[in-house]
């Protein structure tokens, strides 16, 4: 089942989408603001959502407002923020059921329209300003959420991979901003930040439900119709440069398991057959990397590749005994010298149309998947449908995987290791 | 076959005791492009002692075998069922917890020849020494990967503070050395016992159709005797083992888990206890709380903190978790404010407006396919169907929690705690 997305300006740089489907129980309205992300911005951009989200002028504490919103049947009112491709997003999401199934009649949607409109439009100030005890008490919230990405080693390998890989680069950037920063933010910088967003950057509202949305539409309307939109910033996507020597980094902390993250980089425009390169190297559990580094060789639980099309980069990383590291970077390596060198097998290729096939044709059956999919598409201004991107993917040959898998140059090699680990040293 | 209809959400699916012995639960969901289905059977990490009628004596097994199991078993003679998931383009996994395992798939295409393949991999066990030799470089990975993992830790280690014999103080995959002794002769026995049908449930939900699917069921299910099947759950004493545990990890801000003990409940006893004291701690400490909000004001918590029940077959626990810098503080504020409440009161208003959350929570499981049918075989496993959670919650009253409350052992409680290393 297709979904169609109705898409339409509701103010200089605010786009209202909305994506009605009778499946969804829950209705969900996201409001984000998008801007290129920056080293500067990045941590006072942060923390608007978390001011915004958990109080409003109607609503100041947040016990109010949880309050109001759990006797609305669980409704919920979340920070979104994050990095996407070059960009950094900040803003809001409501989640809740939709008005059909209130047990006393609630205008559930209107209620919660209302109350995010608030959030955004009419927040708790003083003296114009954020107040400095909200402040004080969000900023410890937003510096434990970035220095607890360590308990998570994998994102927390893939992440600092990252930075190395895209140094100088937007997408090098960490969205959640930086700790130190973090504690020293001042009302004025939340709230210089959050006057940038709501005047001057491109706003996406998107909305997926059971509902119309129609009326969330007008609400949003005139909200910003009260707004001053002027000067919207201009936000640009780029490919990664690919680095004249493979940057090699280890770095040592008290763990277990090793992990290595291999970036490779291409500058191919080929990007349908780049999507069904990852798949035959390490996307699926019949892929190269899966059905040898795993299976074969028993050297990893995990071994996967990803891939960005707007940035050009394939990501590989694996969780590995410290004594097998070397091992299971010259096994993915060889993976993909095999691919080069013509060996896709017709069962392979065939598996990996399968498999985008199913995932594709799955996008709408969550509302989470297809409002992820089409905000995707509209950052990218190239908005298809998931019937559309996988017409092309099916069409690729294996010759064009091959050409693809020639283009992929690696990068950047980064190892998370044991402080006992003789490995090599951190250059 | 019983046609289960719920006015509420305004569904209904089908429950049917196959001939083979098999639970047969399915949801269509027609709008959807997608079907879900698992295969499970009621077989987790903390059946490690039993017997059938065919035996003689019980068996102990070593720990984390039937998470040993459910890798191998994805292996046939041939290929693994990976492979011939491959070929519908079905994305396929299996999963092991305290006391289940099961095999699932989730397709957009070929719903029939995808259900063939689960049938029959699940029916047809293959272990040689060498596949059996092959998979613990592969598990001993995943159990390191666990091992570094300040979450997961916390709460095994609070698990084990908690409980002295009850398996479900044991890590669902084993340990490096516990997986050593595992054999094909052990895995074939483990197999024999709980993947009878009658230890069984398959549970559908999404696009499909139920008269095809049955005819696959009446084909492919091989029927099976009921093997008298005994679990020893060992005796446990009620107080807990240990009062504080403390482990240290590369972590940011210490993590703690608070677990409260209760006596074991059963069936749908148990869920009904689940529903009543996730009400009764939502309001005591949960995101609406004065305390929750008192104690993040003062910075003794922070945003992750959580509260829920956690339970299952023989052990029944509420855990409080989260980061903070002072572990024992939060532990020593929650005491205090159980104790309050238990004094003072609970608010009937408060009642009303989690018991709405809960209810919420509980319609927007029915939102996506993958959610129905995991649901459906979880509550089947435990005794009870997908909807009586809701009609729980829609009738539950403010007695009920009181009761719950005046019941509750606030003493019998542990903390486990990761501080970082220096």
């Amino acid at each position: 089942m297709e979904n169609i997305i109705n898409r339409r300006e509701l103010a200089k740089g605010v786009y209202f989408g909305s994506i009605t489907d009778s499946r969804y129980k829950k209705n969900f309205i996201s409001v984000c603001f998008y801007q290129q992300l920056s080293e500067e911005t990045a941590t006072e951009n942060a923390i608007v959502p978390y001011i915004l989200a958990n109080r409003n002028a109607v609503y100041p504490t947040y016990k109010q407002l949880k309050n109001k919103l759990s006797t609305l049947y669980s409704s919920k009112i979340a920070t979104s923020s994050g990095r996407k491709y070059d960009l950094n997003f900040n803003g809001l999401t409501a989640y809740f059921l939709d008005d059909v199934y209130a047990l006393s009649g609630e205008k559930i949607t209107d209620e919660i329209t209302d109350m995010l409109v608030n959030c955004i439009f009419n927040p708790l100030l003083e003296d114009g300003c954020f107040p400095e005890k909200v402040l004080g008490l969000e900023k410890p919230l937003l510096i434990d959420d970035i220095e607890s990405v360590i308990n998570d080693k994998r994102s927390y390998a893939i992440n600092n991979a990252v930075k190395l890989l895209c140094e100088n680069e937007p997408f090098g950037v960490a969205a959640e901003g930086n700790a130190d920063k973090a504690r020293a933010l001042t009302p004025a910088d939340a709230f210089r930040a959050y006057k940038r967003m709501l005047h001057n950057t491109h706003c996406e509202i998107m909305c997926v439900g059971c509902n119309d949305f129609e009326r969330v539409a007008e609400k949003f309307a005139d909200a910003f119709s009260k707004v001053e939109r002027t000067d919207i910033s201009d936000y640009s996507l780029k490919i990664s440069p690919i680095k004249e020597q493979v940057k090699e980094y280890t770095e040592r902390l008290s763990v277990n398991q090793s992990k290595m993250v291999l970036g490779l980089k291409t500058h191919s425009d080929d990007m349908a057959a780049l999507v069904m390169l990852q798949k035959i190297y390490g996307g699926t559990t019949t892929s190269k990397l899966f059905m040898n580094v795993r299976e074969k060789l028993s050297l990893c639980y995990y071994c996967a590749a990803s891939y960005n099309d707007v940035k050009g980069i394939m990501l590989v990383d694996c969780g590995v005994e410290n004594d097998n590291i070397e091992k299971a970077r010259a096994e993915i390596l060889h993976q993909l010298d095999e691919i080069k060198n013509g060996n896709i097998t017709d069962e392979e290729l065939e598996h990996a149309r399968m498999a985008v096939q199913n995932s594709y044709n799955s996008i709408g059956d969550s509302a989470h998947g297809v409002a992820g999919w089409y905000i995707d598409h509209i950052i990218k201004d190239k908005i298809e449908t998931p019937a559309q991107a996988l017409e092309k993917y099916l069409a690729v040959s294996k010759e064009r995987i091959v050409e693809a898998a020639k283009s992929m140059v690696l990068d950047t090699v980064y190892v998370l290791t044991s402080l006992e680990n003789d490995g090599k040293e951190q250059d | 076959m019983e046609k289960i209809v719920n006015e509420r959400v305004r569904e209904e699916y089908f429950r049917l005791k196959h001939k083979s012995g098999a639970t047969i639960l399915l949801y269509p969901m027609k709008k959807y492009s997608t079907a879900y289905a698992l295969f499970g059977t009621k077989y987790g990490s903390v059946d490690t002692t039993f017997k059938t009628n065919a035996d003689e004596d019980f068996v102990t097994v070593p720990e984390g075998i039937a998470h040993y199991l459910e890798h191998k078993l994805f292996e046939n003679d041939e290929c693994d069922a990976f492979q011939l998931y491959a070929k519908t383009g079905a994305s396929a996994n299996a999963f092991t917890s305290f006391d289940k395992t099961a095999y699932l798939f989730s397709c957009s295409q070929k719903f029939e020849e995808n259900l063939e393949i689960l049938l029959n991999f699940v029916q047809e066990p293959y272990f040689t020494d060498e596949t059996v030799a092959k998979e613990q470089g592969i598990i001993g990975q995943e159990i390191r990967m666990y091992e570094d993992d300040p979450g997961w830790r916390v709460f095994f280690n609070c698990l084990q503070a908690l409980y002295h014999k009850n398996p479900v103080r044991i890590d669902i995959a084993g340990t490096i050395e516990s997986i050593a002794k595992i054999d094909k002769d052990l895995l074939y026995r483990c197999y024999n016992t709980f993947y009878n049908l009658n230890n069984m449930v398959i549970a559908i939900a999404g696009n499909f159709d139920v008269d095809k699917t049955i005819e696959i069921c009446d084909r492919l299910l091989k029927p099976s005797e009921d093997p008298g099947l005994q679990v020893i759950v060992p005796d446990e004493p009620l107080t807990v083992k240990e009062k504080r545990t403390v482990q240290k990890l590369s972590c940011a801000i210490p993590l703690f888990n608070i677990g409260f003990k209760f006596p074991a409940y059963e069936g749908a006893e148990r869920y009904r206890n689940f529903i009543i004291y996730n009400i009764l701690m939502e309001m005591c400490l949960g995101k609406n709380s004065d305390f929750y909000n008192t104690q993040l004001e003062k910075g003794i918590i922070n945003d992750t903190f959580n509260v829920g029940v956690f339970c299952g077959r023989g052990y029944f626990t509420v855990i409080a978790d989260g980061e903070s810098r002072n572990p024992d503080a939060v532990m020593e504020e929650v005491t205090k404010e159980l104790y309050r409440i238990k004094q003072e009161g609970l608010n009937e208003e408060e009642f009303i407006t989690i018991r709405n959350m809960t209810y919420g929570d509980l319609v927007a499981c029915f939102n996506n396919v993958e959610s129905v049918a995991t649901n459906m075989l979880d509550y089947e496993i435990n005794g009870i169907g997908i909807y009586d959670g809701i009609e729980i919650a829609a009738t539950v009253t403010f007695e009920d929690i009181k009761k719950a409350l005046a019941e509750m052992d606030i003493d019998n409680s542990s903390i486990s705690i990761i501080e970082p290393v220096e």
